[in-house]
């Protein structure tokens, strides 16, 4: 998967996830999007890992600063063995 | 017309029963309950603290270490650990083992956990350390308490203390108690010590894993916390100091040094003393290394809050007097040396490693002779 076939899926789970419709772009972050605190953040990320099936290490997510980087972070852990 | 919190009597006594719960907690969870001991550095990022590569030289490697630095982030990234290991594998003609273990955020509770977990696990021939910043003023309980602070393992460390920071403990215990029980069922994957991480992306610095432990910061100068860094460039100060001007503190020396006097908080010098009986338990020949502040940097004398040799008494107190250190140099170059008012930058580890790297050779060869 590229990146933007990964932000397209995370496309769905946003849909799924937020009342107010969210269109991702790669630049898109929590803070352009109010909806988006930390309980719908915890949400977010275990709803991507059973998605992609990939599992992520404490404080990664939280060192990516937007979708795009978070959509390579998913193509990273699922590359991995 | 306000409604009432709660709607029913069983539902207040059910709120009741789950705050309970969550108070006794650690308690309720004793040891049974808690991961092992190595997940509570598995379960903490790089943000605040190398504490993946912690976890690994603690819990994975195995070798004995010849000199471990251990402290906050002023020691953590005032050293060169590459530089110091290849100048002793030099001296001792065989490969040595140099490790930094750092963290963010001073207090010597930190301290005590972090070294009673490494020397329960490997040999520390000599360990560097170094906590003070500024006085006392931000030298409180260190803020990683909930992960490292376990009631079921560490009760026995309360008694002895205040009743005020035996509650800090315990209610830091408490934050813990969800991350134990998560990672008792999830634990953390192993880290990648190898991979660029949130230093690379955020200040263009390597993992400090990739550099025995030590976090060398690429950022130029910034004066304050809301101001934004200067733009790094490499520097080497062309200065006078020499290894020689370094000085190891005794009765001869002391005017060499200045002690505020101040008294360390009831917390800082229990645990100071806690540490000081550690090292003693294991053996461990200990230096405490003064790093100078920026606003230090034209003193004469090494200066100090605390009258350290008190609370340490067989530690060697090292440092070279911070007016010979940065001898001839402008402020604008003292600058390129800074990454903000306590911690070096790159350039400034470099050099103060360089100055002192010999002094603490001799130390460890007085120690350990060949």
């Amino acid at each position: 998967m590229n990146q933007a076939e990964v932000i397209a899926k995370i496309q769905g789970i946003f849909d799924n996830l937020f009342l107010e419709p969210v269109t991702l772009t790669p630049a898109i972050s929590a803070k352009d999007v109010p909806e988006w605190d930390s309980l719908t953040h915890i949400s977010l990320v275990v709803t991507v890992e059973k998605a992609f099936g990939v599992r992520f290490r404490v404080g990664e997510v939280e060192t990516t600063r937007n979708i795009g980087e978070f959509a390579d972070l998913i193509i990273k852990r699922q590359l991995e063995p | 017309m306000m409604r009432p919190a709660f709607s029913s009597t069983r539902q207040a006594a059910a709120f009741a029963l789950l705050l309970s719960a969550l108070l006794l907690s650690p308690v309720l969870a004793w040891k049974k309950l808690l991961p092992p001991r190595e997940q509570a550095y598995a379960t903490l990022g790089w943000n605040n603290g190398a504490y993946p590569w912690i976890h690994n030289q603690i819990f994975q490697e195995t070798n004995a270490i010849d000199i471990a630095i251990l402290g906050s982030s002023h020691i953590w990234q005032d050293i060169n650990t590459p530089y110091l290991q290849q100048k002793l594998s030099e001296k001792l003609h065989r490969q040595a083992v140099v490790r930094t273990l750092g963290w963010g955020g001073c207090g010597y509770d930190a301290l005590y956990f972090v070294t009673r977990d490494l020397l329960a696990h490997r040999q520390v021939r000599l360990l560097v350390f170094y906590d003070e910043t500024a006085g006392f003023k931000s030298m409180s309980q260190n803020m990683g308490g909930p992960a490292w602070f376990r009631f079921g393992e560490d009760a026995a460390i309360l008694p002895g203390l205040a009743l005020r920071e035996q509650g800090l403990l315990y209610f830091a215990a408490i934050l813990g108690m969800p991350r134990n029980l998560l990672s008792q069922f999830r634990p953390n994957l192993p880290a990648m010590l190898d991979q660029p991480n949130c230093w690379s992306r955020n200040n263009h610095t390597q993992n400090p894993a990739t550099r025995l432990g030590s976090l060398a910061l690429h950022t130029g100068f910034s004066p304050g916390s809301t101001i934004p860094h200067l733009p790094f460039e490499s520097f080497v100060p062309a200065t006078t100091a020499r290894p020689e001007d370094v000085v190891v503190y005794t009765p001869a020396t002391q005017a060499a040094f200045k002690f505020a006097g101040t008294n360390p908080p009831a917390w800082e010098a229990d645990f100071a003393q806690r540490l000081a009986a550690l090292w003693r338990a294991n053996g461990v020949q200990s230096v405490m290394l003064s790093l100078p502040l920026f606003a230090e940097a034209r003193s004469p004398v090494i200066l100090e809050t605390a009258f350290w040799p008190k609370f340490f008494t067989d530690t060697r107190l090292l440092g070279i007097p911070p007016a010979t250190l940065f001898a001839q140099l402008t402020d604008a170059e003292l600058c390129q040396l800074y990454a903000d008012q306590v911690h070096f930058n790159e350039n400034g580890q470099t050099y103060f490693t360089s100055v002192i790297t010999p002094a603490l050779i001799q130390l460890y060869e007085n120690q350990w002779p060949q």
